[in-house]
């Protein structure tokens, strides 16, 4: 039985945690063109802590995860302090917090016909 | 239930049987449609087999039954009244052929299909389709008769969602060796674990929801099985397209929150030649959803129901490009079978596979977008809100876009060849002028 499928409080109690792994202290770095997997430029974004999820070389932007140390106490101190000094990276442009996407399904009147049957 | 109740019961369902097939009768007249019955006759094989050679001459014999004596029929609403009139004895205007009356003596009674019938219905292609039928919305924007011109052979479509069930018989055949990409699990495997997809891809080009049904297919997931994702993903996803040369994107999602990475995908990818399809949103207000409200680049899609009203969570916004059915569709449904959803999610893949169709004759992006606006039909309205801020352009109507598609490419390629014969021309004249 999936997640999904526990009692209901569990279940939005698991989405939402689902929902904050996705997009929590992720960002988007948009890079000067002729620098887009320049190897100087990636090991510098790393040894400050961000892990490259994604590569996209259309619009030379990399997709960042912020990993906070355990012993960090005041967490949100540290996010500020590392994206700023992302942002001040010679090469990087721009710096833009990760946006949640979701389906845009209304509401679900869900039944299982036939496995068989087409539509009538 | 004693003998005296149960022939009561017996006689108020067969009262009821009647109601609902005279009713039935009366709104299928008013709206000319036919209607399917189910005749009982005589128990003999015989007997029933040659009224259902008789009843062709009235309508599509759909089934005769072998183990009991019933054979259903469709035909038009005056036809199944005077069956009726006629085997409950009443007058008839219509004098039936001799040849004909032996089938009316030798049936016994006649019902409305579906309701109280535990026969399984066959599916009636043609033209007795019903059209109060599950796919009313594919009869709305007209995709039946444009599939007389293009089914969308050829077109690429693009399913940026929760991922595909690829095996699903209904969209099997859409699918090549290259299934995608799972841009959550970054894997060539984007099996749909959630089921939204799913049903989004069986309306853009399922083999019987689909409004393309002929196009390719190309799943690539980027929500989780929570039907969430990142603007980042999307992104990556619409590179993939642009990359792997699609035609037609849908995306049936979107967030509050414009980001600069997806603007920019989208205009580039808009630059590239991909048309982008997006939902509106479900916001049910004023609102700005993203990608859909991000103008130009992104084409968005209202919801309107069967009555071709604006269905009331569809997203009220500027960028509104056109309309389509979006409340009470039927689709595909992960692991299989069929299930119904409602939401602009819905109403997006109806205009992937309807540009799918025109991508399929002829990769002019810009004509199919430009064609798909003046295809739309008005659709009537009398609210608070701008007309285009609700509809945008009006309702998808893919048999219209279809056939000016055609003719306007046609056009197009004699004026080229007009300007052409005018440049060969010209450079004749030059040259003589030059030589003499």
């Amino acid at each position: 039985m999936s997640q999904k499928q526990h009692g209901g409080y569990s279940t939005k109690m698991q989405e939402n945690k689902n929902l904050e792994n996705s997009i929590e202290n992720t960002y988007n770095a948009k890079v000067e063109k002729n620098f887009f997997n320049d190897d100087q430029l990636t090991s510098k974004i790393k040894e400050m802590g961000f892990e490259i999820k994604r590569e996209i070389e259309l619009i030379d932007t990399y997709c960042l995860k912020l990993y906070i140390p355990e012993y960090i106490e005041k967490k949100g101190d540290y996010i500020t302090e590392k994206v700023q000094e992302l942002a001040n990276l010679e090469h990087i442009l721009r710096v833009e917090k990760a946006v949640e996407i979701k389906a845009l399904n209304k509401k679900q009147e869900q039944y299982k016909t036939n496995q068989n049957q087409q539509p009538y | 239930m004693n003998q005296k109740d149960l022939k009561k019961y017996r006689k108020n369902l067969r009262v009821q049987r009647k109601e609902v097939l005279l009713n039935k009768i009366l709104d299928n007249k008013r709206t000319n449609e036919p209607l399917e019955i189910i005749i009982k006759t005589e128990d003999n094989k015989k007997v029933k087999e040659k009224v259902a050679k008789q009843m062709q001459s009235l309508g599509k014999i759909t089934h005769v039954f072998q183990k009991i004596p019933y054979i259903s029929l469709v035909c038009m609403a005056d036809d199944a009244e005077q069956i009726f009139n006629k085997i409950n004895r009443k007058q008839t205007s219509r004098i039936f052929e001799k040849s004909f009356r032996y089938s009316l003596n030798a049936a016994k009674s006649v019902d409305l299909s579906g309701k109280f019938s535990a026969i399984p219905t066959k599916i009636i292609s043609g033209t007795y389709r019903n059209t109060k039928s599950d796919l009313w919305n594919l009869e709305m924007i007209g995709a039946y008769k444009a599939h007389s011109n293009s089914r969308g052979n050829n077109a690429k479509i693009a399913i940026i969602d929760t991922g595909v069930d690829y095996n699903h018989d209904e969209l099997r055949k859409n699918f090549t060796y290259n299934k995608g990409y799972d841009f959550v699990e970054n894997s060539n495997n984007p099996m749909d674990k959630e089921g939204h997809g799913t049903h989004v891809a069986g309306t853009a080009a399922g083999k019987s929801c689909g409004v393309a049904p002929d196009a390719t297919l190309y799943s690539l997931r980027v929500l989780n099985e929570y039907g969430s994702g990142t603007d980042a993903d999307v992104a990556a996803a619409i590179e993939w397209a642009v990359t792997n040369n699609m035609h037609v994107a849908n995306m049936s999602l979107g967030g509050p929150g414009a980001s600069s990475a997806l603007e920019e995908i989208c205009r580039i990818a808009s630059q590239n030649g991909l048309l982008l399809v997006a939902a509106a949103g479900n916001t049910g207000g004023v609102d700005a959803e993203y990608p859909a409200a991000f103008g130009d680049y992104v084409i968005a899609v209202a919801a309107v129901d069967s009555e071709k009203k604006h269905a009331y969570f569809s997203t009220i916004w500027e960028t509104n490009d056109i309309s389509a059915p979006g409340v009470g569709i039927y689709s595909s449904l992960l692991g299989g079978g069929y299930t119904v959803l409602s939401g602009t999610s819905m109403a997006t893949p109806h205009v992937a596979g309807g540009l799918g169709l025109l991508m399929a004759k002829s990769n002019k992006p810009n004509l199919a977008e430009e064609i798909m606006h003046e295809a739309a039909e008005k659709i009537p309205y009398n609210g608070e809100y701008d007309y285009r801020w609700v509809f945008g352009s009006g309702l998808l109507r893919t048999d219209i876009m279809v056939d000016n598609f055609s003719l306007k490419g046609r056009i197009q390629r004699l004026k080229n060849i007009k300007s052409y014969k005018s440049t060969i021309k010209n450079v004749a004249k030059t040259a003589w002028r030059i030589l003499y």
